[in-house]
């Protein structure tokens, strides 16, 4: 028998519906704290976490897509240098190496004779201390 | 005692910041070769010393400048097009080699602010990376659409004014908490919220990748489940949809 299936439109509304209840939904729910200790992080990436730190660091994922994505960045790290293939990809890569270097000595030519000092860093939202350009901030309470 | 160890105590931890020459003596003659043979095999040889908490071009930031430049935009160029980031799949195929040109400046300009600001944490400086190669990659896209910014981050903290919502939205979530598998919120948010695919998922829970499947039978009876509980609540897709 063939089953109807509702037509993508329908589910793509009801997803959206969803994710905005959802979003609304985990909004309000206790917030999970973010500042997680630094040995759970790394037993969590290692898979040496326990169950309770497994629920907190997930929670903290749930809560907070910044250290998800930052949790996720690690492991695929992790995956890809496993991969014995990834070897391959990189060597197949055109690097434009002397453009770059020819570039970034220019942006310092340039800030040098303006005698304008920049950070040179976006500083994202923060919703955690773990922040993504200057690595966590160890929770010394913990 | 090295100073990598953050896995003792916490208060005992010495955190080591990129390129201050936290480890004397370790640039030498040697390195110097070793780094360009490390070069000529386009850069692979490389990733794994990035694979470590503590990479070489940490002590050659100082040391010898343009060789570390060269190096991290070799190498990081070479991974971020073998492997891009997550947040490269907003962008078209064809602006990757711009992205990954722009993300590598980015992380060289100004004398390595952004790798100075790498702290080795006994965690892979390539996870921090990765990371960072990720959240330029945002900044870029949200810079250029900033009107499409909720598409990468729902506004979660955001309580909405309209109570009936708000109503809705505390059953939904006593509909979510009552649902038996306990991963359930996390696939719904982490799929429908963060919209991670089911590799990734399995990849964040600490599982292999080919577990792939099995996030997704398992996300499809949790979603079942939201929806039949929320409809023995009388809360049907109007009310999630208006």
């Amino acid at each position: 028998m063939k089953h109807t299936r509702p037509g993508s439109g329908v589910d793509d509304e009801r997803n959206d519906a969803l994710k905005r209840i959802l979003s609304a939904a985990i909004a309000r729910a206790p917030v999970a704290s973010t500042s997680i200790p630094e040995a759970a992080i790394r037993a969590y990436l290692d898979g040496r976490a326990t169950a309770e730190q497994k629920n907190e660091i997930r929670r903290a994922m749930t809560s907070s897509r910044d250290v998800a994505d930052e949790i996720l960045s690690h492991f695929q790290a992790r995956q890809d240098l496993d991969d014995s293939r990834l070897q391959r990809r990189m060597a197949a890569v055109q690097v434009p190496i002397e453009d770059l270097i020819a570039r970034m000595k220019e942006r310092s030519e340039r800030v040098a004779s303006n005698g304008i000092v920049h950070s040179g860093v976006l500083i994202r939202p923060a919703q955690w201390m773990w922040q993504p350009y200057a690595g966590c901030s160890l929770d010394m309470t913990a | 005692m090295p100073a990598t160890a953050c896995s003792a105590t916490p208060l005992s931890c010495t955190i080591r910041r990129c390129g201050r020459k936290s480890r004397p003596g370790s640039v030498t003659g040697m390195r110097i070769v070793q780094l360009e043979l490390n070069m000529d095999a386009a850069g692979t040889d490389t990733l794994m010393d990035w694979g470590s908490a503590w990479p070489t071009i940490c002590d050659w930031i100082d040391s010898d400048p343009d060789l570390a430049a060269r190096s991290i935009i070799d190498t990081g160029y070479r991974y971020l097009m073998a492997s891009p980031p997550r947040a490269f799949r907003y962008f078209p195929r064809d602006r990757y080699h711009d992205l990954a040109a722009d993300i590598m400046l980015f992380m060289v300009r100004d004398d390595f602010a952004v790798i100075r600001r790498y702290r080795d944490r006994g965690r892979s400086f390539l996870g921090w990376f990765r990371t960072a190669a990720n959240n330029r990659a945002i900044d870029i896209y949200r810079h250029e659409r900033p009107n499409l910014m909720v598409v990468l981050e729902p506004d979660l903290d955001s309580p909405t004014s309209d109570s009936e919502y708000s109503d809705v939205a505390e059953r939904v979530r006593e509909a979510i908490d009552s649902l038996r598998n306990p991963l359930c919120t996390t696939l719904l948010v982490w799929r429908l919220v963060h919209e991670y695919t089911n590799k990734e998922i399995a990849v964040a829970l600490g599982w292999s990748a080919s577990r792939n499947a099995e996030v997704g039978n398992i996300y499809r009876n949790c979603r079942l489940g939201l929806i039949r509980r929320l409809a023995a609540m009388g809360i049907g897709p109007s009310a999630l949809i208006n």
